[in-house]
């Protein structure tokens, strides 16, 4: 309980600092606020494109492809507000051999990394997501109390996929010095996740399924949320956990190659 | 006399090598770095196939667009811009902010022939590392027809399209002198510059209304543009122009572009007061 509260004061001095940050440079932060709500809308925006030329996914409707979108922009909304930072924090520090500094404060790294990186002006990406989500839930069959239930439990899950690819590009960012371009891997791979899964081949519905469970980020809460039962949900649910442990014991073992010296 | 100075202010070609290979070199300690394109470019391109080819199912040809041609844009797009990718407006900012642009006006070029020449170093690299190796893997893994319809008017448009991504992004960059912080406003023109560019979704499936517009805006002329004439035909708003033609438009733009990176920087350049330094 106590280790709970110490997170929840660390996280809101965080949050504190921040949103200070944010509003030493007024102008800039609306701006950067504006495009992130903006470039999140890429994707739906596309969508629309397609289907008004005459297109469509074979069985879903552009709805039910904003929801998935939608579903998709307020899990990595939330992510990029709330924890995504510390990828960018811990590369910083690396990079400039100042990480040293995290490793002597009394909690945790992760924790003490993700909570100094919140900046308000990513929760434009988030909005967006809510709003493509709220139009496209008002366009599909209402959505009864167990659906609703496991949509909540599966975004759950989707935040810790999340979760897991921050550690991972933490990590590598011990070994791999400075590399910005992490960030171009993770959405290169989470891009199968913006689109409906039974659009690909059966070999890569499995690999994103099983093995790096990218459908879990939208296409899986969204189906529930369409009063579905998707093949393979529950295996995926497991892996997903699995993924996560295996993300915090390759965080640590990464931990132990950085050298201190930057880059 | 006159012509021989102005045209050694804007063009060094001693300067240009000695930047550009200095440029080439710097970066090629970070060759890992430029070779993560090698994975994102082909797995960008294998969504791009999957999204395509279920939208294909029901239908053979999308705004004139066949699955093929489709798939053609998408690998020439991606490959157009390993040769034109800038970050001439982050450096430029950069070195406005911190103050070290004053190194630059004590030395006897112009900065902005300095920063297209390391992007010129920088894109040889990038030539190598990112445009040969995904070139091939297009074309063998994804059998990708990937022959330009006519290889003089693609080089010509491709180093228009170069020119031209330089020039949009340097303006972009010359905001920093009224600015302190401009990576709001930078991410704002690049997400307008790619979404207008055709990087994402070709621009016929635009509106009519704005295809119209887009076709006097400077940014098809960066990628779009060179796209579609490597494929051998252009269209745009229901205008259908032959190859020379466009792009001899898209030289004059990148003239008129001149133009204006010209003027922003003679406006901007009396506000550098060097704080920072």
């Amino acid at each position: 309980m106590r280790r709970l509260l110490d997170l929840l004061r660390l996280y809101s001095t965080g949050m504190r600092i921040g949103l200070a940050e944010d509003l030493a440079y007024r102008g800039n932060f609306l701006i950067r606020f504006f495009v992130m709500f903006l470039s999140d809308l890429l994707f739906p925006m596309v969508a629309l494109l397609v289907y008004r030329s005459g297109a469509a996914f074979p069985g879903w409707t552009l709805e039910e492809v904003l929801l998935i979108q939608g579903i998709f922009m307020m899990a990595k909304g939330f992510a990029y507000l709330f924890f995504f930072g510390l990828v960018w924090n811990i590369g910083g520090m690396v990079r400039e051999g100042l990480f040293d500094l995290l490793l002597i404060k009394p909690c945790s790294v992760i924790h003490l990394a993700a909570a100094t990186s919140f900046s308000l002006e990513n929760s434009g990406s988030l909005l967006g997501g809510i709003g493509i989500f709220i139009y496209a839930v008002s366009k599909i069959p209402t959505p009864g109390p167990w659906e609703w239930a496991a949509f909540f439990l599966l975004f759950l899950l989707a935040l810790s996929v999340l979760f897991s690819f921050s550690l991972f590009m933490s990590g590598t960012l011990f070994k791999w010095v400075g590399n910005s371009r992490i960030y171009e891997i993770f959405n290169t791979i989470t891009q199968f996740g913006l689109f409906p899964k039974t659009i690909y081949s059966r070999a890569f519905q499995n690999l994103l399924t099983y093995f790096i469970p990218v459908a879990m980020i939208a296409f899986f809460p969204a189906a529930v949320l369409k009063g579905e039962k998707p093949e393979g949900l529950f295996l995926s649910a497991g892996v997903c956990l699995v993924f996560l442990f295996a993300a915090r014991l390759f965080w640590h073992a990464m931990l132990k190659s950085y050298s201190s010296a930057g880059g | 006399m006159v012509m021989g100075k102005m045209v050694s202010r804007f063009f060094n070609g001693r300067l240009l090598t000695a930047v550009a290979a200095a440029t080439y070199k710097e970066w090629a300690a970070y060759r890992s770095h430029i070779l993560v394109s090698l994975f994102v470019g082909p797995v960008y391109f294998l969504v791009q196939y999957f999204i395509w080819s279920a939208l294909f199912q029901n239908t053979t040809t999308l705004k004139g667009f066949t699955l093929q041609d489709m798939l053609v844009y998408y690998g020439v797009t991606t490959l157009i811009n390993y040769c034109i990718m800038d970050f001439a407006d982050w450096n430029l900012q950069m070195l406005i902010r911190t103050g070290r642009f004053i190194t630059f006006l004590l030395r006897p070029v112009s900065h902005r022939f300095f920063a297209l020449s390391q992007k010129v170093g920088h894109r040889f690299l990038g030539f190598w590392l990112e445009f040969v190796p995904v070139y091939l893997i297009f074309f063998f893994v994804f059998r990708l027809p990937l022959v330009p319809a006519d290889l003089f008017w693609s080089l010509l448009s491709l180093v228009l399209g170069f020119l031209m991504m330089f020039l949009v992004n340097y303006s972009i960059g010359i905001t920093g002198f009224w600015l302190i912080r401009t990576d709001g406003l930078r991410s704002f023109f690049l997400i307008f510059r790619d979404v207008f560019a055709g990087v994402f979704v070709p621009l016929v499936f635009f509106p009519g209304w704005l295809q119209k517009a887009l076709f006097f805006l400077p940014f098809q002329y960066i990628s779009y543009v060179p796209v579609r004439v490597f494929s051998g035909s252009y269209e745009l708003g229901g205008i259908t122009l032959a190859i020379p033609v466009i792009v001899a438009i898209q030289a004059v733009y990148v003239v008129f572009m001149g133009l204006v990176s010209e003027f922003l920087w003679r406006l901007g350049i009396k506000r550098f007061t060097g704080v920072g330094v």
